[in-house]
């Protein structure tokens, strides 16, 4: 039995040792991320918030959700004088594990596209996938945003997919309630 | 000389009087009268002054930023380099221990062969550590605590169990191979084997296709290769300590006659966790019986051009669960038992139509035994327990999440539910030394109808009725009426 587990591990130890490489779970930059939601702009400008108390019982209120964080980090995606709109980086706990994520808005406070930018845990990887990310493009403040009503679940991703939708919703509250 | 008296002296008194005031004034004294500071002129005082503004200005402004920072602090990204990595996000979560939890306390009445009894029953409570080490390698566990724990002492009446379920390190590589290291893994068969936390499924207890057939919770010592093949697959790979035939744990069979008469089968047809239930190897002090390995392979699949379906195929094999010293027995003398293998089969789909609340599941498993001549359920003397070359189950589940929130502040939803499940553990192809008079008892149907009731995602209330029926004449008596609290967070 010893000599068994021994035989199959050992091999696969080396093979995966060797050939490949760790990389992180983290799948972008924010600049990888930028470029690729807003491809035409050719700048991005600062403009991270700091949240009054107003703004977070406005942002609770709208999305909700508890804001766990003093403020938000924004870029503009310019294009020369042109606002294209604007790309936020925001994060949520999977099952126990941080999961960052990236949501573009239009300038008038719909989504235009979210990217997984870094993935931990073992399970629910699936909410990476393009078609469950399209899902959220076109949403506004005022979707539902429900998991198994707008947005479609992926079973034994439930999680993943229950709070990034949450953190969505509250992102589009942020929007609201500071950025419009 | 009297114009010195009259004029010259007075005036040489007042000379005096009037320049000892001046050098008194020009000097400072300390409290103790003695003055050695030498003068200190307008200007100087002038340009003490600025120096000390200008340092309480710096210090005010030293004061605002710390108070500043001691608000909740805005995640700021600050590398300015091209290649700029997302900094303050996800570093927030990697470097603590998490701890979560799960567990499902029961209680209500079950029958028996001697009536219906009332109960508790702290089925479990289960905690759930996770450590980032670094961005790619992660270890997760399961800490259990089963029926109330270990008995500690004489007047301790407890009779449950504490193990470890799960315990190993993951190191991620990327979307389509990440490694897991040996450790102990839930076996990746079927959906409820791996996700078997109470908010899961909606019944008391877990679905009946999990309590032996599949032998939930089913994990072993194991190591596993998993990731995505393409959007929407996804798989996972499992070498694994192999089932055994033996329901006794420790490295060696009790020998023949051995003081219990012999040994118990892993693989029944009948009793308590009948089919795969007892089969388990164990993960502790080298104690497994046999020396073969299981192989498991899951493939999970959520096709997007069925938007809500969501399902697994999982196969397993291992070439002999026939223990290390195994034998049959007539009662009278022993013989030797040889290899049998053991292939299973699982296929499952949930299915949740979308913008409502319906949903569906639906499973089937099936049991393939190699050489059912060697099993020591077929050897054991008893005519009426033999496992013929198969055996098999399906069941399928239909609930409706009624959404309460419009109309209980925080509330969540309830979902009424129905599942039917049978399972037939003694099909035909008996073959071994017993006579063969099974009871019926080996082929079983479950009506299971109840209510769960979620207040908030993570906590789950649930009321259930369990009909439960076989072949077998007056029996199986086993019908439940039971309640239960779980949580998962």
């Amino acid at each position: 039995m010893n000599n068994s587990w021994l035989k199959i591990a050992s091999p696969a130890v080396a093979v995966v040792s060797l050939a490949t490489p760790l990389y992180a779970v983290q799948y972008f930059t924010v600049a990888e991320a930028q470029k690729l939601c807003f491809p035409q702009a050719d700048r991005f400008e600062q403009a991270h918030l700091r949240f009054t108390p107003q703004e977070i019982a406005e942002i609770e209120k709208l999305s909700g959700q508890k804001v766990s964080t003093g403020g938000e980090q924004v870029w503009k995606a310019q294009l020369g004088e042109k606002l294209l709109g604007y790309f936020i980086v925001d994060y949520v706990i999977g099952k126990h594990l941080a999961i960052d994520y990236a949501v573009a808005l239009t300038p008038e406070g719909s989504v235009k596209q979210v990217e997984i930018v870094a993935y931990r845990e073992t399970y629910g990887g699936e909410i990476r996938g393009a078609t469950w990310r399209q899902q959220f493009v076109g949403k506004t403040v005022q979707s539902a945003l429900a998991l198994n009503d707008d947005i479609t679940n992926i079973g034994g991703a439930t999680l993943s997919c229950r709070h990034v939708t949450q953190g969505i919703k509250r992102v589009l509250a942020v929007y609201e309630t500071c950025l419009k | 000389m009297t114009w010195f008296k009259r004029g010259a002296l007075p005036l040489f008194a007042l000379h005096l009087l009037l320049g000892w005031g001046a050098f008194a004034a020009a000097e400072e004294t300390s409290p103790s009268g003695n003055s050695k500071t030498p003068a200190v002129s307008n200007e100087e005082l002038l340009k003490r002054m600025d120096a000390m503004e200008a340092e309480i200005k710096d210090l005010k402004s030293q004061v605002k930023n710390y108070q500043d920072m001691t608000k909740s602090p805005i995640p700021v990204e600050t590398p300015k380099k091209a290649d700029e990595s997302l900094f303050g996000l996800g570093s927030q979560s990697k470097s603590a221990l998490k701890i979560g939890s799960y567990g499902e306390l029961k209680f209500g009445e079950q029958q028996t062969p001697g009536g219906w009894h009332n109960g508790f029953d702290a089925a479990r409570v289960v905690l759930l550590p996770s450590y980032q080490f670094t961005d790619n390698i992660i270890f997760n566990a399961e800490i259990e605590f089963e029926h109330g724990g270990i008995n500690g002492g004489s007047d301790d009446k407890l009779g449950g169990g504490a193990e470890i379920e799960q315990a190993y390190v993951d190191f991620k590589f990327n979307d389509f191979i990440n490694w897991r290291a040996p450790g102990v893994d839930v076996v990746p068969f079927g959906y409820i084997n791996l996700f078997h936390e109470p908010s899961q499924f909606y019944s008391v207890n877990r679905p009946e296709l999990y309590n032996g057939l599949i032998p939930s919770t089913w994990f072993e010592g194991a190591t596993s290769l998993y990731g995505k093949i393409v959007d929407n697959l996804n798989y996972q790979f499992q070498i694994s300590s192999g089932l055994e035939d033996t329901g006794t744990t420790g490295s060696d069979l009790p020998p023949f006659p051995g003081t219990l008469g012999g040994y118990g089968g892993g693989i029944t047809s009948i009793g308590d966790h009948a089919g795969l239930g007892n089969a388990h190897a164990p993960i502790g002090d080298f104690n497994q019986t046999g020396s073969n390995l299981g192989f498991a392979l899951r493939l999970s699949y959520d096709p997007p051009f069925v938007p809500g379906l969501s399902g697994s195929t999982s196969v397993y094999f291992t070439p002999n669960t026939t223990p290390r010293g195994a034998y049959g027995d007539n009662g009278v003398t022993p013989f030797a038992l040889g290899t049998s293998s053991l292939t299973l089969f699982d296929t499952e789909l949930r299915y949740r139509l979308p913008k409502t609340g319906f949903e569906f599941r639906g499973e089937y498993v099936q049991a393939f035994i190699g050489n059912p001549a060697n099993l020591r359920v077929n050897n054991d003397g008893d005519p009426t327990d033999n496992v013929g070359d198969s055996m098999y189950g399906f069941s399928l589940e239909t609930a409706y999440h009624w959404n309460l929130a419009p109309k209980i502040k925080n509330g969540w939803e309830v979902v009424p539910f129905y599942r039917y499940t049978y399972e037939n553990l003694q099909t035909g192809g008996f073959r071994g030394n017993d006579s063969n008079a099974p009871t019926g008892a080996g082929r079983l149907q479950f009506h299971t109808l109840g209510l769960a009731f979620f207040p908030i995602p993570e906590l789950v209330l649930k009321i259930d009725y369990q009909f439960a029926l076989d072949d077998a004449p007056n029996s199986p008596k086993s019908d439940h009426f039971l309640g239960s609290v779980g949580w998962f967070f």
